[in-house]
């Protein structure tokens, strides 16, 4: 019996086994390559519940790629991509970062959608030094390990969070905040941001307020307080469904004084503005992106991926599409070597579709490319001036 | 002075709202000794047909009569095929009950789907000035409802031959039968009542809270039924009572202490109540029969 | 709705039970009893206790809801699939061994309860306090009022209090005057007189006696007091062990040896 149970074990195992090599994806690069091309990898979600995710990122690259070959390429080396489906799980993920490592030809790795999924690849691309230029993972959690071979394209969720206050106090002006939070781990984490942005520009939290999300959709006592602290400003750092029902019934504490709203880019949903109504009206958002930006790196990155792929880009386009032009510049800069790349590529400043794209010393974008949006007539309006002045700072 | 008015008006229209919910605990389990798990999602599937109906246009009026009908006809439903069956025992209503409200949130669901939705419902961005207060008109709303349903409720317990049925029902079932009283009529109309007290109060709560979730039916329900304890589970104005102050104590707490104990005040007071008082402020012994 | 019910069949018994059987886990409580209430008359039913005499009224009156062998018809009506409160409906009410009250109600309300089941305003109109809703209340109370007076001081000065408050003979006052709001045609009385002092017995007796002339209403009485049968009962069954042993009227049953032993034994 025992017997009989650990022969069908290992007959799984093996099979186990086989089917994640089939899945894993290309087998190839232990053969040198005969090429005179720039091999580079890409790992992000290609099937499972973040797929679309995943391929709307991985068309981008396509097309950043596509654009750079047809035009000659890097210093006249084509650019070559291999494709792995990380699952936007550690187990896969892991699993395709040990395929990618065995690819002694893989300059760079691109594209990381997941935050988890990438948490567990940079200590087996560390081993033999590969940068991994990340496209849309934003938890702080990657950087603050101070790995050496990470950088990202998009802002983490802190410099995200900081935008929407830096707005406020450094572009507006406004120097007395409320903030009304969730009482879990993303409205602590959005709190001690508010405050650390607060304080960096002089300005002062006069009100925090919080709620437990799902438990009460009641504001009128929370609003009650933040009115009585007399803000110049309300801090939005909440779920848009907590925010737009809070803003519906901000009326009935504000009366008729109009109260100016900061709120994160997970507000700019249309249902936060048919939840929160006329009151809603004027709130600011930063986002990582926008594509209505009018900047003609953006322009020329919109029409091209609706052309070739009959659909708007949404951020994980532009994130994927900016990451192959980082590290095309970034290898520019390094007078075409693919030696020793990622000190160059954190002291790489692009232009992009997304924004003004530059790296602090964690490899973290410092949050030049943020965009400011505001509510306008019910819809979420490109700001030029306020993105300038902010992504100046 | 002002702030005090303010979260005092606040904690009372909130309260009104747990008050309503609540009777439909208090009434069922007045008579069966039988928490209704289902209410809130009875109520909650009756909020959105009066929410989905003015939102297609529908008159106000009609809107609010096809949610009370919606719920009355799901708690009818509910009465026969998921309690009548089990009545008299002890667990197996709460698993049943526990069965059909996830069947019912489901199925709102599949019609509503889980996004958050606003209640369109007039007033809503209205304000009254009374000197520094700012008072809302469905605060009045709000006030003026919860008053006439109470009064309801009282003629309907004290003044007619429904209420003394009830009565006789919750004090002896067996007996009330055998004398004449149609005891599945009487409970089912238990429900129905419970169930239509519920929806106003769903609507109420949709309109000043502008905020709808099919969620709601078990969210929702925790102050509900937090004020039902607090109140004396089994007695319509400990519902009542329980709702206005537990309402007015969470302003209180909010205005006075920290938002952030909000919570720890309600679930502290909801155990403090089920460990020292079980009976509630009312103090009504509920287990009167054997 | 319930006047339909109330067309008196076209029947002389108001009870006629024809070979009942009951038996519950492996007893058998009762083993083909047969039993005839004429219309008008007062009939006893007595025996040791455990006999089965309980048995048959709940059975009778609906209290027992499970499954039994032969017919029961309560005026006219085979009542085998009849809900209790249908019963009630269909002019047939009870008292209980041991006063049954609804506690939270005052004298008043425990009356007024026996006329549920008669109200012809449904609970909206109740509740809307329509004009014919109105009217029918009082007219309730009225009758409530009638029904007390039927026992002269006892009961009306005391409308409003709570029966608990109420002397045990009293509270019996309050469950009889409860059955009669019903109306019925054919009343069970499980053991009245349990409980009442010799002066109360004498009293209720002659109430009864009054009732039974005065509306010609049928009884069935369950009585241990055989001084209440011999003034009340044209005719007595003897029920033990679940069989009727004999019947007959009350003089001839004490002198039959069979019951002696029965009551002896």
């Amino acid at each position: 019996m025992l017997l009989a149970f650990q022969a069908i074990t290992q007959r799984a195992l093996a099979a186990f086994a086989v089917t994640g090599l089939i899945l894993a994806g290309p087998l190839g690069g232990t053969a040198t390559a005969a090429d005179d091309a720039i091999h580079i990898a890409s790992t992000a979600p290609l099937t499972g519940s973040a797929a679309a995710y995943g391929i709307e990122t991985m068309n981008g690259v396509r097309l950043a790629i596509e654009q750079i070959n047809a035009a000659g390429g890097i210093g006249g080396k084509q650019i070559k991509l291999s494709e792995y489906d990380d699952q936007c799980d550690p187990t896969p993920a892991a699993t395709a970062a040990n395929q990618i490592i065995s690819d002694r030809d893989i300059v760079a790795v691109v594209g990381n959608v997941c935050s988890s999924a990438t948490l567990a690849q940079i200590p087996i691309f560390g081993r033999v030094g590969l940068p991994v230029l990340a496209a849309t993972t934003s938890s702080p959690a990657l950087s603050a390990k101070g790995y050496q071979n990470f950088a990202r394209i998009i802002p983490n969720d802190d410099i995200q969070g900081a935008g929407s206050m830096n707005l406020g106090t450094k572009v507006l002006g406004y120097k007395r905040i409320a903030v009304l939070y969730p009482s879990d781990d993303y409205g602590q984490a959005l709190l001690a941001i508010a405050k650390n942005a607060a304080a960096a520009s002089g300005a002062e939290i006069v009100a925090a307020e919080t709620y437990v999300t799902g438990s009460t959709n009641d504001f009128s006592s929370v609003l009650a307080n933040i009115a009585a602290a007399n803000p110049d400003a309300l801090y939005l750092a909440g779920y848009y469904a907590d925010m737009g029902a809070a803003v519906s019934q901000s009326v009935r504490a504000f009366g008729d004084k109009h109260i100016p709203l900061l709120a994160n880019a997970q507000t700019q949903v249309p249902e936060y503005v048919s939840l929160a109504g006329a009151a809603a009206e004027g709130t600011w958002v930063t986002n990582v992106y926008d594509i209505n930006n009018p900047s003609k790196e953006n322009k020329a990155f919109v029409a091209a991926y609706t052309k070739k792929f009959n659909a708007e880009p949404g951020v994980q386009a532009a994130a994927g599409y900016d990451n192959i032009y980082v590290l095309k510049q970034a290898i520019e800069d390094n007078k075409g070597s693919t030696e020793n790349l990622m000190p160059v590529i954190r002291a790489t400043r692009h232009d992009g579709a997304m924004g003004t794209i530059s790296f602090d010393k964690n490899g973290d974008n410092v949050g030049g490319s943020l965009v400011v949006l505001r509510l306008t007539g019910g819809k979420w309006v490109f700001d030029e001036a306020s993105t300038k002045k902010l992504t100046a700072h | 002075m002002q702030f005090f008015t303010t979260q005092l008006l606040n904690g009372l229209t909130s309260g009104v709202v747990y008050a309503m919910l609540a009777v439909g605990y208090s009434l069922v389990y007045g008579i069966l000794q039988q928490i209704n798990f289902a209410h809130g999602y009875v109520y909650m599937f009756g909020t959105f047909v009066t929410a989905s109906l003015i939102t297609s246009g529908c008159p106000l009026w009609l809107a609010i009569i096809a949610g009370l009908v919606a719920g009355a006809v799901i708690a009818i439903a509910v009465e026969r095929f998921a309690y009548r069956p089990v009545r008299g025992n002890r667990l197996a209503p709460t698993v049943t009950a526990v069965g059909v409200g996830l069947i019912i949130e489901n199925v709102a669901r599949l019609i509503w789907t889980s996004k958050i939705r606003p209640m369109p419902f007039p007033f809503q961005t209205d304000i009254i000035r009374l000197g520094p207060v700012v008072l809302s008109p469905l605060q009045i709303v709000v006030a003026v409802v919860g008053i006439a349903m109470a009064a309801l409720l009282w003629i309907i317990i004290t003044k007619t031959d429904l209420g003394r049925a009830m009565r006789a029902v919750k004090d002896d079932l067996a007996t009330a039968e055998l004398m004449g009283v149609p005891v599945d009529r009487v409970v089912v109309t238990v429900y129905v009542l419970g169930a239509l007290f519920g929806v106003v109060g769903g609507i109420l709560y949709g309109a000043y809270y502008n905020t709808l979730s099919v969620t709601m039916g078990f969210s929702g329900t925790l102050n509900a039924f937090t004020a039902t304890v607090i109140g004396g589970i089994g007695s319509v104005w400990g519902a009542f009572a329980g709702g206005l102050l537990l309402g007015v104590l969470q302003a209180m707490v909010t205005g006075y202490v920290s938002s952030a104990l909000l919570n720890t005040v309600t679930f502290g007071l909801l155990i403090a109540f089920l460990l020292f008082r079980p009976t509630g402020i009312a103090g009504v012994h509920v287990a009167s029969r054997p | 709705m319930t006047a339909d019910m109330n067309q008196t069949p076209a029947v002389d018994e108001a009870l006629s039970v024809s070979n009942l059987t009951l038996r519950y886990g492996g007893v058998t409580a009762l083993a083909g009893v047969s039993l005839v209430v004429p219309r008008g008359a007062i009939v006893g039913l007595i025996g040791p206790n455990g006999s089965g005499k309980s048995s048959f009224i709940n059975v009778v009156s609906g209290a027992y809801r499970g499954p039994y062998e032969g017919e029961v018809r309560i005026n006219g009506m085979d009542v085998r699939h009849m809900p209790a409160y249908r019963r009630a409906a269909s002019g047939m009410s009870r008292i209980f061994q041991g006063v049954r009250l609804f506690d939270t109600l005052t004298v008043e309300q425990n009356i007024l309860l026996g006329g549920h089941i008669h109200y012809s305003t449904g609970y909206v109109a109740g509740i809307l306090r329509t004009p014919p809703a109105r009217r029918e209340m009082a007219a309730r109370r009225e009758q409530a009022k009638e029904i007390m007076a039927l026992f002269g001081d006892r009961l009306l000065p005391r409308a409003d209090q709570q029966v608990l408050s109420l002397s045990y003979a009293n509270r019996r006052r309050v469950e009889i005057s409860r059955a009669l709001m019903t109306s019925p045609r054919l009343l069970l009385l499980d053991e009245p007189m349990a409980g009442m002092n010799p002066h109360e017995t004498e009293e209720l007796t002659d109430q009864l006696r009054a009732l039974n002339h005065a509306q010609a209403m049928s009884m069935l009485l369950v009585e241990h007091k055989m001084s209440v049968i011999g003034d009340l009962c044209a005719n007595v069954y003897v029920l033990n062990s679940g069989t009727i042993i004999t019947q007959g009227p009350v003089g001839v049953i004490q002198q039959d040896e069979k019951v002696v032993e029965a009551f002896l034994g």
